[in-house]
């Protein structure tokens, strides 16, 4: 069943340097249950999908466009009441600072049981009870004592724990995830996002899991969208996107990461940097960084397509698609690029053989 | 690069200790309290190499990398510098100064060869200098350009990092995150250093971007023949950019060895987490990831012996018992709860089977048996020990937890469970020519399965038993 449906969605930002368009006539569908991954560097438009969804768009900022619907309805529609209901109780959020979740005057135990009471009517005890059995379930230990500890005397690790736990206490059925562990260690977030996908399965929660990382969404998701310039540039299952990326942004991306065990010299590079969202390049908006691009990238806005038929593509369910010229046949040198599987750790990296053109 | 054998920089017992008291009071009752962020390290960098310093947060690794340019004060040890001295024999003599004991103004003089480059460019650049002015400001320091003289050296040097020389007129906001690390580095490179001290110098900038930072501060290090102490928490970045690395732990160094030596076995114990935890970008990717128990300790008070004993996956069993290693480290992680905790209900969440009531549970609510095995089930101990006289301390210490005795409890698991990682400080075992690991797995004297401390005459015998 499709639980969340973003179709054309256009968010802009009144800024005094202009108009900002964040997001850019977006659509997908999340199915529930799904792990879905949204991937891109700053500037792509990852987050401000996530507060369209939250409708937490604040001035200067403005949703123009677009529907939402959950569960088929409009969340656009509806009353700032409604909405209200329906996040931290059917929508929760978890953000990159554990820390602005959580207020720092009331004990965690307390901040989560309010929010049992609040969405489920639960009596005190009941609260109490319902939220210590969370805080074990996610991993705090001594989860009775640490009930009534204030946020400041948690670390980093156990704060987002305790945000995952205040997330799921109302049992929600999509989980935003924006950066969830990029501030933690290593080894903290190994388990937090273990424990995350867990727990996604146990109470059967969809979850978008916005992430800069791409060893993060290998790790979690199902399905992936990367966005480049507040744009989708492609979808596809996790597995077909990493041993077949399409998009040759998505390549440059791939082959840009350090790898352990890769004996590269040097490191692939996109040349230049993320383009200014006032006044995006015309075109296809990655023609000025694309190894590829040709003169017709300058002019058309490539659509998103199926790489295979060259129709055109939701990208929803299992469908790859990918906004290039070339798979509407308009490029005349074609793709060039092939993706090598590292035969000692079996880790596709995608080679771009005109190299790097930086510096 | 190889004319000396001597490091260029070398750090002997390298200390650094905060107090975190609260201040006059305390400091009147005596009551200091040391954050050890770097406690005792011996370092070395040698000419033309890059060497990675890796940990998570709290491990000490910036602290170590500002304490080595005296950018704050060491507490202890000695840092050893070969300045390059201009002799009449030829170029490349160089002469050994110890850093900490230079004055502030020689400091000053030799920062045109030590320079550092800070991991958010933004907050180290001045806002309201232009990049021309933040990039000649080091120039006028030390006296090395003025006039055109200086203008000519400002756009050389951003033409070096990549970045276009008409824009030495404009201010820091109005670059890129990337590009303000290269103005940063720019600024670095402007007094021609041989050291430069990178610190997370990636870690707030995008993959892509990323990437071509890395690339130019390899291509800077060919150049000019520099050398790189490289501070970052993201192994494969490290392992990307370094000839050698060290790896961190509260303060300490835990291995230090080439990049090879780091990244294959033999593994210090916590290597080989901090690598399983990696997420690998492959969606097939089906690796093993070893979970570490509890959080990093407090540097105030760092533990005994070794200092992961706490988390340590490989933590050592007492050589009398005949114990499964996950067995043993769960039985050390019940005993360090038990240590923790004021009251023996917060060992576990107590569970009375969801007969209803919400009434939080105490120990009188459920029977011995119960809470028997619901220690266990939180610790993931079996329901029995196959060793028997495991089985019988262990049992013991929940009589007693059950009895609500937390001390008779706390002694019972520390007289029956001591790891003799617990009582002895590892020292560095060389592993190969190149490695050296701080890990009682590698001590001569531990053998198949056992460690077995010699008693007498070394001095560090005191508590075995
Ligand atoms: S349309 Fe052109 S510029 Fe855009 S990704 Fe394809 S080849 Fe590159
Ligand atoms: S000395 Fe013991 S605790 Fe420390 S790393 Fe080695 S096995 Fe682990």
């Amino acid at each position: 069943m499709t639980l969340l449906e973003v179709n054309d969605l256009t968010v802009k930002f009144y800024t005094q340097d202009g108009v900002v368009t964040a997001v850019d006539n977006l659509s997908y569908q999340i199915e529930s249950g799904e792990k879905f991954g949204v991937v891109g560097e700053s500037g792509a438009g990852k987050s401000v999908t996530a507060l369209s969804l939250m409708r937490l768009i604040d001035s200067p900022g403005q949703i123009e466009s677009g529907e939402i619907l959950f569960k088929g309805e409009d969340l656009l529609e509806m009353s700032e009441e409604e909405v209200r209901n329906i996040r931290g109780n059917e929508i929760a959020m978890i953000f990159q600072d554990a820390q602005t979740a959580l207020n720092p005057v009331y004990t965690v135990g307390e901040q989560i049981a309010e929010a049992i009471r609040h969405h489920l009517g639960h009596d005190e005890a009941e609260a109490r009870e319902r939220t210590i059995q969370l805080l074990d379930r996610v991993g705090i230990p001594e989860a009775e004592t640490r009930f009534s500890d204030y946020p400041h005397e948690f670390s980093g690790g156990m704060q987002q724990r305790a945000v995952i736990a205040m997330a799921l206490s109302c049992d929600p059925d999509l989980l935003l995830c924006d950066e969830p562990t990029t501030a933690l260690d290593v080894t903290i977030e190994a388990q937090i996002l273990e424990e995350l996908e867990e727990l996604a399965d146990d109470f059967d929660t969809a979850i978008q899991l916005i992430t800069h990382d791409l060893g993060v969404v290998a790790e979690v998701c199902d399905r992936v969208m990367v966005m480049y310039g507040g744009k989708p540039v492609e979808k596809a299952p996790v597995e077909e996107l990493y041993y077949d990326p399409k998009h040759p942004y998505t390549v440059g991306l791939m082959s840009s990461i350090p790898r352990v065990g890769d004996d590269r010299d040097r490191l692939q590079t996109i040349p230049g940097t993320m383009p200014d969202l006032v006044e995006l390049p015309p075109g296809c908006s990655f023609h000025p960084r694309c190894p590829y691009a040709e003169e017709s990238c300058t002019r058309k806005e490539p659509p998103l397509l199926d790489p295979e038929t060259g129709e055109e593509a939701a990208g929803t369910a299992n469908e790859h698609a990918a906004a290039c010229l070339e798979y509407s046949g308009e490029l005349q040198g074609g793709l060039d690029y092939s993706v090598e599987i590292n035969d000692s750790q079996g880790e596709p990296t995608a080679v771009n053989p005109e190299g790097d053109r930086n510096d | 690069m190889t004319r000396h054998d001597e490091p260029i920089l070398r750090a002997e017992n390298l200390t650094k200790y905060y107090d975190s008291s609260g201040g006059v009071i305390d400091n009147l009752l005596g009551n200091s309290q040391w954050v050890k962020a770097v406690d005792g390290v011996d370092f070395e960098l040698r000419e033309g190499e890059t060497l990675g310093v890796v940990g998570e947060s709290g491990c000490g690794k910036s602290t170590l990398g500002q304490a080595l340019l005296r950018l704050i004060e060491p507490t202890d040890g000695s840092i050893y510098y070969q300045e390059r001295v201009d002799s009449e024999g030829g170029s490349g003599q160089r002469e050994e100064i110890d850093l900490t004991e230079v004055s502030s103004s020689r400091l000053r003089d030799l920062r045109t060869d030590l320079q550092y480059i800070f991991q958010d460019p933004f907050s180290s650049l001045n806002p309201r200098l232009t990049v021309g002015d933040i990039i000649g400001e080091p120039l006028d320091i030390h006296g090395i350009a003025s006039g055109e003289d200086r203008d000519e050296h400002i756009y050389d040097l951003l033409e070096t990092v990549g970045l276009n020389p008409s824009h030495a007129h404009r201010y820091p906001h109005e670059f890129s995150g990337g590009q303000r690390q290269r103005i940063g580095i720019a600024r670095a490179l402007a007094v021609d250093p041989e050291v430069i001290i990178c610190d997370e110098p990636v870690s707030a900038l995008d993959v892509s971007v990323q990437a071509q930072i890395l690339n130019l501060l390899e291509d800077l290090q060919e150049e000019f023949g520099l050398s790189y102490v490289f501070i970052a928490h993201d192994l494969s970045v490290v392992e990307h950019i370094s000839d050698r690395i060290a790896v961190m732990y509260l303060g300490e160094f835990a291995e230090v060895g080439t990049t090879e030596d780091v990244f294959s076995p033999p593994y210090h114990p916590y290597t080989e987490a901090l690598l399983s935890a990696i997420p690998e970008p492959d969606p097939l990717w089906e690796g093993e990831q070893i979970f570490l128990s509890g959080t990093v300790p407090s540097p105030i008070d760092p533990p005994s012996g070794c200092r992961f004993h706490t988390r340590c996956p490989r933590v050592i069993p007492p050589a009398e018992y005949d114990l499964e290693q996950e067995v043993w480290r769960s039985i050390m992680d019940l005993k360090l709860r038990v240590r923790g905790v004021d009251t023996a209900e917060a060992i576990a969440v107590l569970d009375d089977g969801g007969n209803g009531d919400n009434e939080p549970l105490t120990l009188d609510d459920i029977a011995r048996d119960n809470f028997d095995s619901q220690v266990r089930a939180e610790f993931d101990l079996p329901q029995t020990i196959a060793d028997p006289t495991v089985e019988q301390s262990l049992s013991q210490a929940i009589d007693e937890l059950y009895a609500k005795n937390l001390g008779a409890a706390q002694d019972l698991l520390e007289d029956a469970f001591t790891s003799p990682c617990e009582v002895h400080q590892p020292e560095q075992v060389p592993t190969g020519k190149t490695h050296r690991i701080s890990c009682l797995l590698y001590d001569d004297r531990y053998d198949d399965g056992q460690f077995r401390s010699t008693s007498g005459g070394t001095g560090d015998a005191i508590a075995d038993d």
